[in-house]
């Protein structure tokens, strides 16, 4: 069959009644489920799993990429709204996006988010239709040097959108990746700094750490100050208009771009894509400078760009059968569960089954838009009700949310304890973002630093001898020196003018 | 029902109660947790979900999935262990659990716990590469004795049942380098992307790339062939003596549970064996088992920690030797 | 020299966070025997948090040092007084913080649902909603709303406490028909 045939017979599977209602319910759920603090869409998508036994594969497929589509999404209307990511992607989200809400732009912040989004997310989806053979191919080419040198991208990335003391935010992402090596260690089966406790060997999960320090400290400093989060009248106040969106429209496409390319490599694609993306976009937007007080470009960058990595992140699902996150492992299982299995036979047996997945994201996307809006409007009616009750149920989500992770009890003893410490953090002003994102790309670069050693015989330097990890990792360098051009560059003139006085 | 005086009323009702009210109920009369101690998405959820599925009608009673993992899923059996021992928490079991205690993971043991039921059992296969150079495993076993380390074996981890393999393959004559991945989806991708020789694994989780081809199968680890690869030698012919590290499945409960309760969810668990679906599934992943009654099966559990003990002492003395 | 002293004081926490960079190796791995399974010339569990340490080391001493040089180089007396800051409730802060940790113990004590319904009940009179009005009805529909969701729908398994609060808790749920 054609490929276009194969894509008609995928939209008219995905536009069978039944499929496309639960599609529309997945979306609802998952914009909701990420919007609420606490709660994460990884944690919706595990609840709704035991809802598609009863289902055919296609419509469980469509309800759980519904799920996946509208949560990646939904975490950023509470990073916009209240400063609190939904999910650990919409990080980058909170620091251009709820400048504009205290500015009184909240409705403006989120369409420019929706729309980030759904761009993003629909041309990842079209890649995926159009593209996943060949991509998946190239993907197998990565082995773990490559992964490492992509997750160094990602810390430099933290590293370069510091905004002020750069050694302080430093110090912030390096004990976050010490907080990432508690526990049993990724090669040996060694417990480390678990102090005697069964519970410590687990290890440290990156989403309680992030629902503590931001969700916690966030309600308790809620009460007491009692901020202004309303919409305002005057210049800004209104809503987006065409020739906003034109405005950002490199950003989007840059984001996209990043978000497709970081999204197929497995791990934290979505959260490394976003970061990236925005640090990218600090230096490429021309207005840095700015970057953290409330601009467009700041937040439509890591928007489109963690949405671009839910197709991207479905290539090796599908095509491979590997998951490369959380979220697509649960679509494996519930895949699995119907004696389907992804992988490259799939798209011999099963080639209607696959376009029909195809068209479900496709379709996902665009009535993303729908959705987002329709959500985004409630949580804004939300954001009036008094901020006492507001806080009082974050917290209860929160610590239903770091229990959920793993119905762990002793993951809410981590998220109340990173909770006082958010708060602290927060009075004295020392960053938390960096150190959650180095509790999440602590532990994968880790391991992918060791098992990279155990492949290649322990030669520490074949990081830069693969072309790809080489490439990557030369990119990462060039990327710093740009980030870090306005405190080389007076450097380099001084030594110049000096040089010139001594040779006259 | 939704009258939050009713909620009033139960609670003023607290103060009346005296002692738990648990006690005396029959089994089951609230929903069975089923804790899986690993993430969704692997062979052990698989399981899970499939027995609660199958065995929800059974015992009439819902049967709520819960995904506890860590630390080899030992963070998933702490949680069982202190639920109460009433059988309405019940948790997957499996080797790779059993054996992290032989290494020194975690403070379980066996006599912790009361094995339900057998719910699946395999031996675990050596794959390579559908390019790869090697048609036999008497070929891999050659290019290893002839280049001692250089072989790359990926495996689960270190102290682990594919560790032990490795580690007596190598006391055998055949060293390889043992090449361990957290997570199984990079395991897999690594052997078939060509980046390890070799990859130590049950056949049911690499099914799809069994038979789509992209892994090809050398050498059962077992005493005689698979009967769904008849063609695989076995490594008893190769005079290897490793043929006692199955790769099970079981469905636990805390040891202290009434032996009633255990029949119960023994004779349920055997009810699900015997279902088409389960036939089904079991058959595409290459598990099937034999129906075992809770004493057989806890002898399984018992038997296997004794001997990942026995060959982690051996391997520790010889080390020490050296 | 007070005002010194003063300065002084925010090199604490860059000095707590170097001692521990060097104190923490020592409680790396439970048994030191088990470094023995690491072959020869492999980087081993110890190398990567190793590295980390020694960052967080040198970034902890970089602080720490600017922190002591701004302060010994500040004039002896302050130039000019800061700006009055807002005046912002400590207390109630940290009385929110303590109010949260107890719903942590709460929860394993008086199981999910009884100690959400007091946590929401106080909370609201913590923030200022006093009214008994709103307080009541927030609390109960708010409580049977998660419950709904969370412990019904979700089927998570949230704890139903100890004791007499256990058997309360699953006679809640069999009257809500959650059970």
């Amino acid at each position: 069959m054609d490929v276009f045939d194969l894509i008609v017979t995928g939209f008219a599977g995905a536009l069978q009644p039944f499929n496309f209602m639960v599609l529309v319910i997945g979306l609802l759920v998952g914009v909701i489920a990420g919007a609420l603090p606490g709660i994460s869409f990884v944690n919706a998508m595990a609840m709704a799993l035991p809802f598609t036994y009863l289902m055919q594969p296609i419509s469980a497929m469509a309800f759980l990429g519904g799920i996946y589509a509208g949560g990646v999404f939904g975490g950023s209307i509470s990073s916009i709204l209240i400063n609190i990511p939904g999910t650990p992607a919409s990080l980058p989200s909170c620091w251009d996006g709820y400048p504009l809400t205290r500015k009184g732009q909240s409705r403006r912040a989120l369409q420019i988010a929706i729309v980030a989004s759904a761009t993003g997310g629909l041309f990842s989806a079209l890649l995926l239709t159009f593209a996943a053979p060949p991509f998946a191919r190239f993907a197998l080419r990565f082995d773990q040097p490559e992964f490492f040198a992509a997750t160094v991208l990602g810390l430099l990335s933290v590293i370069a959108i510091a905004k002020d003391a750069p050694v302080i935010s430093m110090l912030s992402l390096f004990i976050g990746m010490l907080i990432g090596t508690i526990g049993v260690d990724p090669m040996y089966g060694m417990p480390r700094f678990t102090f005697g406790t069964d519970a410590m060997q687990s290890g440290i999960n990156f989403t309680v750490v992030m629902i503590g320090l931001f969700a916690i400290g966030e309600v308790v400093d809620l009460i007491v100050v009692k901020p202004d989060l309303s919409v305002r009248k005057g210049p800004g106040g209104q809503s987006l208009s065409g020739r906003d969106v034109w405005a950002i429209k490199g950003s989007i496409a840059r984001g996209t771009g990043i978000g497709s390319m970081i999204g197929m490599i497995p791990g934290a694609g979505a959260t490394v894509g976003a970061v990236i993306a925005y640090g990218v976009e600090k230096q490429a937007s021309g207005r840095g400078r700015e970057f953290g007080t409330g601009v467009p470009q700041g937040l439509a960058a890591p928007e489109s760009a963690k949405n671009a990595t839910t197709g991207a992140a479905l290539i090796p699902l599908l095509t491979l059968g590997i998951p490369g996150s959380a979220a697509t492992a649960i679509m494996l299982a519930a895949m699995m569960l119907h004696g389907v299995s992804p992988g490259p036979l799939l798209f011999t047996t099963d080639v209607t089954t696959v376009y029909t997945i195809f068209a479900a994201m496709i379709l996902a996307n665009l009535l993303m838009i729908v959705a987002a809006v329709f959500v985004a409007r409630g949580f804004s009616t939300l954001m009036r009700t008094p901020p006492a009750i507001l806080g009082a149920f974050i917290i209860v989500l929160s610590v239903v949310g770091a229990f959920g992770v793993r119905n762990n009890f002793f993951d809410v003893w981590v998220c109340l304890a990173f909770g006082v410490l958010g708060y602290v953090m927060k009075r004295t002003g020392f960053p938390s973002a960096p150190m959650v994102l180095g509790v999440i790309l602590g532990p994968l670069a880790e391991r992918y630093f060791l098992t990279s050693l155990a492949t290649y015989e322990n030669n520490y330097l074949i990081f830069f001898q693969r072309p790809i990890s080489a490439t990557i990792l030369g990119l990462a360098g060039l990327f710093i020196l740009w980030s870090l051009w306005p405190l080389i560059q007076p450097l380099l003139n001084g030594l110049q003018r000096k040089s010139r006085k001594g040779f006259p | 029902m939704h009258n939050p005086l009713r909620l009033v009323a139960v609670g003023l009702s607290l103060a009346a109660l005296v002692g738990p009210a648990v006690a005396q109920e029959k089994f089951p009369s609230r929903p069975v947790e089923v804790i899986v101690t690993f993430g969704p998405g692997g062979g052990a959820d698989l399981m899970g979900r499939q027995v609660s599925r199958l065995a929800e009608p059974i015992l009439g009673v819902a049967m709520p999935v819960t995904n506890i993992s860590g630390a080899s899923g030992n963070a998933g059996l702490t949680r069982l262990l202190t639920s109460p021992p009433d059988g309405h928490t019940v948790a997957t079991l499996i080797a790779l659990s059993v054996s992290s205690w032989a290494a020194g993971l975690g403070s379980a043991k066996p006599d912790d716990f009361q094995v339900v039921a057998m719910m699946q059992n395999s031996p675990s296969m050596l794959f390579v590469n559908k390019n790869s150079p090697f048609k036999t495993a008497q070929e891999f076993l050659d290019a290893a004795k002839q280049n001692p380390g250089k072989l790359r074996v990926a495996t689960s981890g270190l102290g682990t049942q594919d560790d032990i393999t490795v580690r007596y393959l190598a006391s055998q004559g055949f060293p390889t380098k043992n090449v361990p991945f957290a997570k199984p989806a990079e395991r897999y991708a690594s052997t078939v992307g060509g980046h390890t020789d070799a990859l130590y694994e049950e056949p049911g989780d690499v099914a799809q790339f069994i038979k789509s081809g992209d892994l090809r199968p050398l050498l059962v680890f077992n005493d005689e062939r698979h009967e769904s690869f008849p063609d695989v030698m076995a490594s008893k012919e190769l005079d290897l003596a490793i043929g006692d590290l199955p790769n099970f499945r079981t469905i636990a409960v805390p040891a202290n549970t009434p032996d009633e309760i255990v029949q119960t969810l023994a004779d349920a668990m055997n009810q699900v064996l015997d279902k088409p679906e389960w036939k089904e599934f079991c058959a595409a992943t290459y598990t099937c088992t034999e129906t075992m009654s809770p004493e057989q099966a806890q002898k399984v559990v018992v038997d296997f920690h004794n001997t990942v003990k026995g060959y982690l002492e051996r391997f520790g003395q010889e080390q020490a030797a050296k | 020299m007070p005002r010194r002293a003063k300065l002084l004081l925010k090199a604490v926490p860059p000095a707590l966070i170097l001692i521990a960079a060097f104190v923490l190796p020592r409680f790396m791995l439970q048994n030191q025997n088990m470094a023995a399974m690491i072959g020869e010339g492999e980087a081993g569990p110890t190398f990567w948090p190793n590295v980390m340490l020694t960052l967080v080391a040198i970034c902890s001493a970089f602080w720490l040092v600017r922190e002591v040089w701004t302060a010994l180089r500040a004039p002896a007396v302050a130039g000019e007084a800061p700006p009055p800051a807002a005046p912002y409730n400590w207390r109630l802060a940290w009385t929110g913080l303590a109010i949260v940790i107890l719903y942590g113990v709460a929860i394993q004590y008086l199981g999910f649902a009884f100690a959400t319904l007091l946590f929401l009940a106080v909370w609201l009179i913590l923030g200022g909603v006093r009214r008994p009005l709103t307080v009541a009805p927030v609390a109960v529909i708010g409580t049977l709303v998660l419950l709904y969701v969370f412990v019904a729908l979700a089927q998570m398994p949230l704890d139903r406490g100890r004791g007499v609060f256990a058997g309360g808790t699953i006679e809640l749920y069999q009257a809500l028909r959650i059970y």
